[in-house]
């Protein structure tokens, strides 16, 4: 078993091609990226400032997207929203990519009690939707961005947990973690540094699509304003905000929408790059 | 068979008891005291004294989930302090609508992702099958409120074909007024559903048993649908279990947006009302109505695959 | 294929079967209305509730002994036929109509009246002040009630109008359950409820014993919830509902366009403000206050959020109130002189205020929004903090904020309701301000006991004065309700302190 690094990098390995899924998925982040980034640079206007002679107007070469309602101009609103849009969902998804790749490891590995305790908690959480349960965490909890944080992380762990065990489980009988057994070594030592960086390849490939995932959560959270607060340009609360506006201003809704999809659209071309990067290490 | 289906029950059992715990848990996560919080600001003490006696708040915390288990098993789902009436009044009219827009997102779903996997798989890596495949993508990377609401914009709005809210009377009514947002459900459940059925009917094909087939001369269509098709079917049966289930998360925004009397847009009046009893009480029906659905789809599959049903 | 060539036809049939659909009636008419409104009755008890969704819905199931004529400035007749006063004004008779019948059947009596009465009199509830000057009330015969004041009360026909007022069936409710009156009405006005489907649809059908004869024209109301506007507004021009209220006002215009639609801005008793926590530095500062009125746009946002429908305030009293001062000026906008009074006020700048407000409120949010941008220009930053509705509410009543931007509809033509709302520290801590002012205080206690016209009419002359000058709430704007319904539906009233009449509405098919 060699690492994903380690193939990459063989002398054998004459096809060092990329799959076309990361080179596409990887460049559109870039862009966004980049976008939300050199958003001062990329826009004259400010997001937040409002303009009672320019509300409304519809899509143009000195407004892009259109203006809303406060006459912002989308265009911009949308470029400031991806940095809130993208640090939210990154950081609600990298909590529970640690602690469910270290439970799951801890479950596969060690088996008995603590495998028990994981998984019953697993299921339980799986037993109640995603969403209905992260809507109903903030519900108690208040709205607001830390809230969003701490409800997706408490729920979104359990897939990581549930592929990085399978993995353990699979690996954890294998010569050569017997070897390193009779060795002597720690077994926190073989799960944490041996076994686990075996196993997270799979919930690698799921962080990619979790992301999207995370993604329509927070906008749906913003849209039935339990999420950020108001007048941040966050996507979903813009598409919120927007749809007031459907008769006369459709461009207001649609357009954070699309940032939407777009962001979607990266990440899930990244997660079938990566998810053909492995198949190609597997063979 | 039979022992199979009653240890998956079994196995259920404890589960469902276990989220009653942390449903039950859920009213801690609020701040402050309970009890005020949800009588809000014009609540006297002694009703404030009342709720905690009511609820056992005055006692220790597992007195306190017996307490609500008890409630539970009696039938007593808490009472709305909205509307001043039971939460069990108004549970089987909003249940039904909830119900009959999942299923129906479902049937759209099945008829819309069936023919397209169909073609995909026929035309594999052809133009059709690619066009397809792109088109299923879009699907999964949208916000279903935001897709509802494009749907409202052009189907609504400019074309007048559906209605933008309401259940309707009468089955016809409710096919009529619940057709967009059940579309809007279905749009990524169908584009899941297209992919992976997709996929499974692009192994069987590539098995032997399908080259048999060909080779005893039955016609492509035949072989396609009597064969193959059946084979396929196995991993979408268990693929549609889960995505039942986000369908019925997701109807919880698709109802807010069409308002459609259901479950769903009752959770989210309810949140924005403060009215977390209801809250509470509806995610518990969500986690049941999940939970039935994963039990019948792990109760259906053995009858898909001979394999488990002979063992 | 066949699959697909059955989903097509599936979607036909689908949709054929949705333009077949409609309501039959009798005579060209249609037998049910369905209006949709925007936030749903909760509990319709007449003395403890406050909201007008509540409010707004039973107005069609009960009576009051007098009731505030269409236009909000005078009283008419409703099951009291006549009434009379006492010289020395403290002794009111109502003589109640004979021909009055609860939806049961039964007669409407006054001892019905005296218990109601005596109810909101004794209920802790939001209205309890309208009953607070009487001392006692005694039905003399069936149709006589005799109400005996404690002083000499100017605003008691008002009082007495109030929805909180209404009269209910003794008989029906003396020992019934607090959820039974909240969710099972009987009343004697021209509705009653047959159905509630909580959170959805009320469902009302004529009520067989209603006085006027031939009236309601129409045999079945639906109040129907559609929280979103454009859902309301599509199902509107598709023809699903017959009417709806409050299509926002930034749609007002387009709807104009579609010739089957009537759209109305009716007059209203609302006027809109921001409030000020005065209890807290800097808004306890009174030039700091009237720095940040001048700093308001009221023009701007009459634009940015009704859409130039409305007028700007000039007072804190809505433009239909009875003595209303039309000389007012209000603050003009002017930035410089906003910066002068900021300098003046020994206020250092910059101020970071917050404005507590819920999320999902459409036209506060969007004033908060653009008052952000105003004060902005002085040097004043206002941060905004959305909470869900109850919380907000509940901060703005302890007195936790700082801005907070609301509005008042006056249920009744009497200045009085709103000025002690908004000024006396006892009634409501000055509208949840923290104002207290002695000098308010006299000019509103005379305003209650002072029965001459024209005296009283100087009294809150010089309270809106006063409170201009000391202006713990900024006054923005006099917003007329908007109403949008289908042309074919005739008769349809709202009257100018918000509820609707739909009893002599007939919808043509």
């Amino acid at each position: 078993m060699t690492t994903l690094a380690t193939d990459l990098t063989a002398p054998r390995s004459v096809r060092l091609r990329l799959p076309l899924g990361i080179v596409a998925g990887g460049a559109m982040l870039l862009v966004m990226m980049g976008a939300s980034l050199l958003a001062p640079v990329l826009s004259s206007y400010n997001p937040a400032t409002q303009n009672l002679n320019t509300m409304l107007l519809p899509p143009s070469p000195s407004h892009w997207f259109g203006t809303d309602n406060y006459g912002r101009d989308v265009f911009t609103r949308v470029l400031y929203g991806s940095a809130i849009d993208l640090r939210i969902s990154v950081l609600a998804v990298i909590f529970p990519f640690v602690f469910g790749a270290l439970a799951g490891a801890v479950a596969g590995y060690f088996g008995g009690w603590a495998d028990t305790a994981v998984m019953r908690t697993v299921d339980v959480l799986t037993a109640v939707p995603f969403l209905v349960l992260v809507i109903a965490i903030v519900a108690f909890l208040g709205p607001g961005e830390g809230n969003i944080l701490i409800a997706i992380g408490a729920v979104d762990w359990i897939v990581f947990a549930r592929l990085v065990r399978g993995e353990v489980l699979r690996d954890k009988n294998l010569e050569y973690v017997a070897a390193l057994r009779a060795l002597g070594f720690n077994r926190w030592r073989i799960v944490l540094r041996h076994l686990l960086p075996n196993a997270v390849p799979p919930a690698v490939v799921f962080l990619a699509s979790d992301i999207v995932l995370v993604i329509l959560t927070t906008s749906s959270l913003g849209f039935l304003g339990l999420g950020v607060r108001p007048p941040a340009p966050e996507w979903g609360l813009m598409i919120s905000e927007g749809r007031t506006f459907i008769y006369t201003g459709w461009w207001a809704a649609a357009m954070p929408g699309f940032a939407c999809m777009y962001a979607g659209i990266a990440f899930i071309l990244l997660g079938d790059g990566l998810a053909d990067l492995l198949r190609v290490r597997g063979q | 068979m039979l022992r199979y289906a009653l240890g998956r029950i079994g196995q259920t059992v404890p589960i469902a008891l276990l989220v009653t715990v942390l449903i039950f848990l859920l009213i801690k996560l609020l701040p402050g005291d309970p009890a005020s919080a949800i009588l809000g600001d014009r609540a006297t003490d002694a009703s404030v004294t009342a709720l905690r006696h009511q609820w056992g708040l005055d006692r220790p915390i597992w007195q306190q989930y017996l307490v609500y288990m008890h409630n539970l098993a009696t039938g007593n789902l808490g009472k709305s302090l909205r509307y001043q009436s039971p939460v069990t009044e108004m549970l089987p009219a909003r249940m039904a609508v909830t119900f009959f827009l999942v299923t129906y997102s479902l049937v759209l779903s099945v008829l819309i992702a069936v023919p397209l996997a169909l073609v995909a798989a026929a035309y594999r890596n052809r133009w059709p099958d690619q066009l397809i495949r792109a088109a299923m993508a879009l699907p999964l990377a949208s916000p279903g409120f935001w897709v509802g609401i494009l749907f409202l914009i052009l189907f609504s709005l400019k074309l007048r074909w559906f209605p933008a809210e309401g259940y309707g009377a009468g089955f016809v009514d409710h096919v009529r007024h619940l057709f967009l947002p059940a579309l809007t459900l279905s749009y990524a459940f169908a584009a899941v559903l297209c992919r992976n059925l997709r996929s499974s009917l692009v192994d069987v094909l590539s098995t032997a048993y399908v080259d048999f087939a060909r080779a005893k001369g039955l016609r492509r269509q035949v072989v396609l649908f009597r064969h193959v098709f059946r084979a396929a079917l196995l991993p979408a049966v268990t693929l549609v279990g889960v995505r039942l289930t986000y369908a019925i998360g997701g109807s919880v925004v698709i109802e807010t947006v069409f308002a459609i009397p259901g479950l769903g847009s009752w959770m989210v009046d309810s949140i924005l009302a403060r009215d977390y009893v209801v809250v509470q009480t509806l995610t518990l029906m969500f986690a049941l109505g999940t939970m039935l659905i994963n039990l019948t789809t792990d109760l259906i599959y053995p009858l898909f695959d001979p394999r488990l049903r002979m063992g | 294929m066949p699959i697909g060539r059955v989903f097509i036809s599936f979607v036909i049939a689908v949709a054929l079967a949705g333009s077949l659909f409609g309501t039959a009636g009798a005579a060209g008419y249609k037998n049910v209305i369905v209006f949709g409104v925007n936030r749903a009755a909760d509990n319709l008890d007449p003395v403890t509730q406050d909201a007008n969704p509540d409010i707004w819905a039973f107005m069609q199931i009960y009576q009051q002994l007098v009731r505030v004529n269409v236009k909000g400035d005078g009283f008419a007749p409703d099951l009291a036929e006549r009434w009379t006063v006492s010289p020395n004004g403290k002794t009111w008779t109502f003589y109640l109509r004979r021909d009055a019948r609860w939806s049961n059947g039964d007669p409407v009596t006054a001892a019905d009246a005296a218990w109601s009465l005596q109810r909101a009199h004794d209920l802790d509830g939001p209205w309890q002040w309208a009953m607070e000057a009487v001392q006692a009330m005694a039905a003399t015969d069936d149709h006589t009630l005799v109400i005996t004041l404690k002083e000499p009360w100017a605003p008691f026909l008002s009082d007495v109008s109030l929805f909180s007022s209404s009269i209910l069936p003794a008989k029906v409710f003396r020992s019934a359950k607090a959820e039974d009156i909240a969710g099972k009405p009987v009343g004697s006005g021209p509705f009653m409820l047959t159905e509630w489907k909580k959170g959805d649809e009320l469902v009302m059908k004529a009520n067989p014993s209603f006085f006027e004869k031939g009236r309601p024209r129409t045999a079945e109301l639906h109040i129907r919830y559609i929280p979103d506007d454009n859902n309301r507004m599509i199902a509107l021009q598709s023809g699903d509902l017959d009417g709806i209220d409050y299509p926002p006002f930034s749609q007002v215009s387009v709807l104009q366009r579609d010739p089957r639609l009537d759209v109305q801005l009716n007059p209203s008793t609302a006027v809109s403000h921001v409030m000020l926590n005065v209890t807290q530095a800097p808004l306890n500062n009174a030039k700091f206050r009237q720095a940040l009125a001048y700093a308001t746009d009221r023009a701007g946002i009459n634009k940015g959020v009704c859409y130039g429908a409305c007028v700007p305030a000039t007072s804190f009293m809505p433009l239909t109130t009875q003595y209303f001062n039309k000389g007012l000026k209000a603050y003009t906008y002017d930035v410089e002189k906003a910066k002068q009074l900021l300098k003046e006020s020994g206020v250092t700048t910059p101020v970071t205020l917050t404005a507590v407000l819920w999320s999902g409120a459409g036209d506060p949010l969007t004033t908060t929004t653009l008052l952000k941008g105003m004060w902005a220009q002085i040097g004043v930053t206002l941060n905004l903090a959305p909470l869900d509705r109850a919380a907000a509410t509940q901060r703005m009543r302890a007195l936790d904020y700082q801005v907070y931007v609301s509005g008042w509809t006056n249920d009744v033509p009497d200045p009085s309701e709103l000025a002690n709302y908004e000024f006396d520290f006892v009634t409501a801590k000055s509208y949840h301000t923290g104002y207290h002012s002695p000098q308010m205080d006299k000019l509103l206690a005379d305003g209650m006991r002072e029965l001459d016209p024209n005296k009283r009419r100087q009294i809150y002359y010089q309270i809106q004065d006063l409170a201009i000058q000391d202006s713990p709430l900024i006054w923005l704007y006099y917003a007329p309700y908007t109403i949008a319904i289908n042309k074919k539906m005739h008769g349809f009233v709202q009257m100018a302190t918000g509820p609707w009449l739909f009893k002599d509405v007939a919808v043509e098919q």
